[in-house]
């Protein structure tokens, strides 16, 4: 089912593509992606020309190859995004299996905690957080993971309040089942399909929010090569005519994000067709 | 520590939120101050947006697999997956820039003279009756309100027209069609009241990403609200004005959540909270 669906199908390849490109980006990156030249910069493409044919998507404000930083910003975008996930995916797990599988109180504080952190907008949390932590990549990681995990708490209660109430766990409770057994082997692979398909939907979200981090400064110090750096940085050169540096950055956050918003909706669709919207 | 957060709430209730360290100017004054800016640039992009929204999503719906509910679709799918800052570069770039048809910063030209009753600019040159101070305000609302409506407006359109879908097929339409109805009326006054739940639920939560993505709006295009202020803050690590201003942007979306609890309760009452 999931192999007829063609947008899931495209965006899987859009995703696998930009994994390709992550591990070989050395090798595909046509230049050194922090080496500056001045003499060089803000220059065009090779739509311009032929001379131009050593940058082919032209040179930024200081005269670095934009494809290179485009490639390497793939890695620090698409890590960004997936390890801020697992950050989220963990704590989300944790508040979400305790409070659906203990319930009273435990349930009631922990829910308490996860409505204050819903009642911030995700950018404006990751902000405040980012503000007291300090800028840099690990931080903009954790700042988003704390950001997402609220969501994936509820996610994983409300299918463990299904579960908790169905008859094989309260089988497995009458032969003296421990706690952790139960949690362990009965209770998270029966959670894993909401999971899996709220994380993907999660990663195209969290680098989409890491972008915005590093367009507002707060994310990958420089030179570290980030999408979202990058368009802030051509963003006074844009008025200028240089229109490619904010372009091209722009676009690879939009196919990123594109692709794993198709494969997400692809896996909600074969795995858990009641989350459908 | 936590005698300083105790000293800090106790004048939190008392709505002193302390002195900017930048401008030594109390910080609820100048949200105050920037509130209207944000305020007008939200109102129309999601005025925009479920406009927009509702429009694409009811026609997609009742034409299912034509030309245009693919489109649509299509370009809802980009909008969902469009970074908010890199769209209204892109439009400033297009419409300011290349054709260079529309204002790309600011809120009025310095020229036009308004006075300031509201801080509401759209209101203000209404009320006294200014007509080149609206049309003007007009024209730099739309850029940065497109940018910050359109991702709203993709996730509505998509949201209407699955919701439509569902209530189309049931068979109180059927019923309604074989009474006679006009179409016109079966889908604007019987399908869509039924569909306008999920909706209603998707503007509320759509309101959270507005106030985020006022952050990146106002940034980009110099717009002197409260998301722009809030940047300047963290920026210039004014501790006063980022405690303040996140405070007053998370109170507000909380009191939009509210708003769209009682909607529900509103528009169907077997919803009740117990």
């Amino acid at each position: 089912m999931f192999r007829k669906n063609k947008s899931a199908m495209a965006g899987l390849v859009i995703i696998l593509v930009m994994v390709v490109v992550t591990l070989c980006a050395p090798y595909l990156a046509p230049n050194n992606p922090i080496q500056r030249n001045l003499s060089i910069r803000l220059k065009p493409g090779s739509w311009a020309g032929k001379e131009y044919a050593k940058y082919p998507l032209g040179t930024d404000y200081l005269g670095r190859c934009l494809l290179s930083r485009i490639i390497w910003g793939t890695r620090t975008s698409l890590s960004v995004g997936f390890i801020a996930v697992l950050i989220s995916t963990v704590l989300g797990l944790l508040l979400g299996v305790l409070g659906g599988y203990f319930g009273k109180w435990i349930d009631t504080f922990l829910m308490r905690i996860v409505d204050v952190l819903f009642a911030f907008p995700s950018i404006l949390l990751s902000i405040a957080i980012m503000a007291a932590l300090g800028p840099g990549l690990e931080k903009a990681m954790i700042a988003i993971g704390i950001v997402y995990a609220p969501q994936m708490a509820r996610v994983v209660r409300s299918a463990i309040l299904v579960i908790k109430e169905m008859d094989y766990i309260e089988a497995e409770r009458a032969l003296g089942a421990s706690h952790f057994r139960i949690i362990w082997y009965h209770i998270l692979p029966n959670v894993l399909a909401p999971v899996i398909v709220y994380s993907t939907l999660s990663v195209a979200g969290a680098i989409l929010d890491a972008a915005a981090l590093g367009f507002l400064g707060l994310g990958a110090i420089p030179p570290t090569p980030e999408w979202g750096a990058m368009l802030s940085n051509s963003r006074q050169f844009l008025m200028s005519g240089a229109w490619w540096a904010a372009t091209f950055p722009g676009l690879a956050i939009v196919l990123a994000v594109l692709g794993l918003n198709l494969l997400g909706d692809g896996l909600r669709d074969a795995l858990d067709p009641r989350l459908r919207m | 520590m936590y005698i300083q957060y105790f000293i800090w709430f106790k004048s939190l209730v008392r709505g002193d939120l302390g002195r900017s360290i930048a401008t030594h100017s109390p910080v609820l004054e100048e949200i105050f101050h920037r509130f209207p800016a944000t305020l007008e640039l939200s109102f129309f992009a999601m005025i925009f947006a479920i406009v927009v929204g509702t429009m694409a999503g009811i026609i997609s719906a009742i034409r299912q697999y034509s030309f245009f509910d693919y489109t649509s679709m299509t370009v809802a799918l980009f909008g969902i997956s469009m970074p908010v800052f890199w769209l209204g570069l892109m439009l400033m770039f297009i419409f300011g820039l290349w054709l260079n048809i529309l204002p790309i910063s600011g809120r009025i030209d310095v020229a036009i003279p308004l006075k300031n009753l509201t801080g509401l600019y759209l209101l203000d040159s209404l009320l006294t009756m200014n007509w080149q101070a609206l049309g003007n305000s007009l024209l730099h609302l739309i850029l940065p309100g497109v940018a910050l409506g359109t991702i709203p407006m993709a996730i509505i359109a998509r949201i209407t027209r699955s919701s439509m879908l569902e209530v189309i097929r049931q068979d109180f339409i059927r019923t309604e069609r074989a009474k006679g109805l006009p179409e016109k009326k079966v889908i604007f006054r019987h399908a869509l009241k039924n569909a306008l739940i999920p909706i209603v639920t998707v503007i509320g939560m759509e309101f959270g990403l507005l106030l985020g993505g006022a952050i990146l709006t106002e940034t980009i295009f110099a717009w002197p609200g409260l998301g722009r202020y809030t940047v300047d803050a963290v920026n210039a690590r004014d501790y006063p004005a980022i405690q303040g201003s996140v405070l007053f942007i998370a109170s507000l979306f909380v009191v939009v959540n509210l708003i769209t609890d009682v909607l529900y309760a509103f528009l169907n009452p077997r919803i009740r909270y117990h």
